[in-house]
């Protein structure tokens, strides 16, 4: 069983305005890695004190961002590297997800059609239809050999 | 995350409770997905289900699909705002009706 050497480390506690901040979290790709970045967007929304709406989407996201990776890098059976770099001013807060997975596009995957019936329904690919709703802006550029996909989010005023 | 069944009459209620996330729903996709297969008519009570990522949706999609294969259906009940929207953004709501309490989700049987 390969081992998970995810590192959740929890934003440090500063001042709660939204002053530029950078954090970062890094994972392996695997399943586990999911979850741990959904951990890891609770901590960020708890720091910057979001909205529970806001802290709603930027999990939502970034879980869907990333099950893509495990879901498409096809990395093998090595330690790929999956790094999330977040970015936070008075705008909104900026997500980059980068890995080193074989090229994927996941906005180039046309939307699927709306089934007429349950019997039609497909039972995946809604995350990036998740993605696409939740997020203010995404993109998606092949840099090198790694993938990034960055997903940006206006923020309401922080709750007090 | 946790999972109620309940029978009320010919209809059968499942009470979700907690996110519906990776780990969420793979620890009620089991009894889910068994029930949905089973036992016809189904009202899945998203009043206390807190999150849903589209693993979670998977999961209700699955559960209607074996619904439909054994001749029932499934509607859902009481989801939150943010819910609502993710139904409506994936289309779920079109294929399975959403109720706001459980008099009328248990209306939606009787009335064929």
């Amino acid at each position: 069983m390969r081992e998970q050497s995810t590192t959740l480390a929890r934003p440090e506690a500063e001042s709660p305005t939204h002053a530029a901040r950078e954090r970062s979290f890094q994972a392996v790709v695997t399943p586990e890695a999911v979850t741990a970045a959904s951990e890891w967007a609770k901590h960020l929304a708890e720091e910057l004190r979001l909205r529970n709406e806001d802290a709603y989407r930027v999990d939502l996201v970034l879980t869907e961002v990333v099950q893509n990776v495990v879901d498409h890098a096809d990395v093998g059976d090595g330690a790929a590297p999956l790094e999330v770099h977040a970015r936070v001013d008075d705008a909104g807060l900026r997500l980059t997800v980068v890995d080193a997975g074989r090229e994927f596009d996941p906005l180039s995957v046309e939307r699927p059609q709306r089934p007429d019936s349950i019997e039609t329904a497909p039972v995946g690919g809604l995350g990036i239809v998740l993605v696409r709703e939740f997020a203010d802006e995404c993109r998606y550029e092949r840099q090198g050999e790694r993938n990034l996909f960055e997903v940006y989010f206006a923020l309401e005023p922080e709750k007090s | 995350m946790s999972i109620q069944i309940q029978q009320h009459g010919s209809v059968y209620k499942i009470e979700l409770e907690g996110p519906l996330d990776t780990a969420g729903t793979a620890a009620v996709n089991a009894e889910f997905a068994a029930h949905c297969s089973s036992k016809p008519n189904v009202i899945v009570d998203l009043g206390k289900v807190s999150y849903i990522a589209s693993i979670g949706i998977r999961l209700l999609v699955a559960g209607a699909k074996a619904q439909s294969k054994i001749g029932g259906k499934m509607v859902l009940m009481r989801p939150d705002d943010l819910a609502r929207r993710i139904l409506k953004t994936t289309g779920i709501d079109e294929l399975m009706p959403v109720y706001d309490n459980l008099q009328d989700a248990a209306a939606a049987f009787s009335a064929g």
